[in-house]
């Protein structure tokens, strides 16, 4: 059991923050690696944030409509390894 | 009205621009794919119907070479012909490559030729500051274009500023650079959709105040308004003044900011040595120095090369606690929180910096004794 902690990405050089505009997993779902977890809108794109490991979906840390700089952890996985 | 991001009320502009006028064309790199994101169409996908490739053709939407002093020789040239061109240069440190255009071209061309051609070129950059994107690409170079007489230097801090000063930009007969901090990029807020154009050398009185006066630049002007409204919680009324064009400056507004509180704090991103900022503080000095209750303070990037690491980077440039001390030692207040313990509050801004006031006596008392 690990907790992974989901970052925003910097998906390109010009972004700065983000704003998640849907979740796509309520927490208690079993998530796979790289399956989509949330759209997010930024400066330039919008873009499907993926999860980085397969788990449970355990904590989300920012509500839908709220923006966040890169880097900060919008949600938690807990991995069953 | 209808609420635009700062990158979309750029691309609002360019596009009245182009509709207004044929003579209007975007040279730069990458933009007809729309990687910067100020030639889309409505919406952010680059393939989306109706970007500009589509409206307009490649004839006024023309992608260059990564070659900077060609574009903004070639936009020189353009300019002086007849076309009245955007050039897209992406960074703000990728002017330097073409220095000689700027300063000897550009800058001088109408007066060299005594007049007989103009310069209607608008060169826009973005500094892409605060986003770990190393030393290379994170320079506020603003500065050193205003040292040069000629060009025009405008630094928009809101989407609506971004949107009417670009097509003031267009307008002038004079090489223009616009100089855009991306991390305003994402700020929003209420704009005219109709065409509306900003005179340059007019700023804008952010938010009225009696206590103090900060005169910010750029992305320092949200966070100048972030410190007053820390302060107004505490009983300090600040005034924010946000000059929005560097050159001309709105030497008159600035004045009469300054005199209005007496206590001047300036923020500029840029570096601090021959800044705006000094620039700024110089004029108050000559000019309202019977109107200072206190020294004019300048928050300022520390004369240093940018960290890739985002940790060290966000404490070199101004933000809301750094100003809102400075104002506090403007009229000799101490911070609430720094009164407790472990003072230092927010995102480390202050970090260690400040003392409590038991060690402040501490250190007095050392000091006189020696």
């Amino acid at each position: 059991m690990a907790r992974v902690e989901v970052l925003l990405p910097q998906w390109g050089m010009g972004m700065s923050e983000g704003t998640i505009t849907s979740w796509l997993k309520a927490v208690g779902d079993t998530v796979a690696e790289d399956e989509p977890l949330a759209e997010v809108e930024a400066e330039k794109v919008e873009e499907t944030l993926e999860s980085p490991a397969a788990g449970t979906l355990v904590e989300i840390l920012v509500a839908e409509d709220e923006t966040v700089e890169v880097r900060t952890p919008v949600a938690v996985i807990e991995t069953t390894d | 009205m209808t609420v635009m991001s700062y990158l979309g009320a750029i691309g609002a502009a360019q596009k009245e621009a182009m509709l207004a006028d044929d003579r209007v064309v975007i040279i730069g790199e990458d933009v007809e794919a729309n990687v910067y994101g100020t030639t889309g169409g409505a919406g952010k996908s680059r393939a989306s119907e109706g970007d500009f490739l589509q409206q307009f053709g490649r004839n006024r939407i023309r992608n260059t070479p990564i070659s900077e002093e060609v574009i903004v020789g070639a936009a020189v040239g353009a300019a002086m012909t007849g076309l009245r061109p955007i050039v897209d240069l992406s960074y703000s440190s990728f002017l330097y490559m073409a220095m000689d255009q700027f300063v000897n071209q550009a800058a001088k061309n109408r007066y060299m030729f005594g007049g007989q051609a103009s310069v209607p070129v608008v060169f826009r950059s973005a500094m892409f500051y605060g986003l770990s994107t190393g030393a290379h690409h994170s320079d506020r170079p603003y500065p050193m274009f205003m040292n040069v007489p000629g060009l025009k230097i405008v630094t928009p801090a809101y989407p609506s500023d971004a949107k009417g000063l670009l097509r003031t930009a267009v307008d002038s007969d004079d090489p223009v650079l616009i100089f855009e901090a991306c991390v305003l990029w994402g700020s929003k807020e209420e704009v005219d959709e109709n065409e509306y154009k900003i005179p340059f050398g007019v700023g804008r009185s952010v938010r009225t105040g009696t206590d103090a006066t900060v005169i910010a630049v750029s992305g320092a002007v949200p966070e100048a308004v972030a410190a007053a409204d820390t302060l107004a919680k505490e009983g300090i009324s600040v005034e924010v003044f946000d000059p929005r064009t560097l050159v001309p400056l709105d030497v008159e507004g600035i004045l009469t900011a300054a005199a209005k509180t007496g206590r001047v704090v300036v923020a500029d991103p840029a570096h601090r040595t021959c800044g705006a900022a000094a620039e700024i503080s110089a004029l108050v000095s000559e000019h309202v120095f019977d109107s200072l209750r206190a020294p004019v303070r300048r928050i300022t990037t520390p004369d240093i090369q940018i960290p890739f690491s985002p940790a060290l980077e966000k404490q070199l440039y101004p933000n809301r606690i750094a100003i809102a001390d400075a104002v506090r030692a403007s009229l000799g207040v101490i911070a609430p929180d720094a009164a407790g313990a472990n003072g230092a509050a927010g995102n480390g801004g202050r970090g260690g910096s400040v003392a409590t006031p038991g060690a402040d006596r501490e250190e007095l008392a050392t000091g006189s004794a020696r």
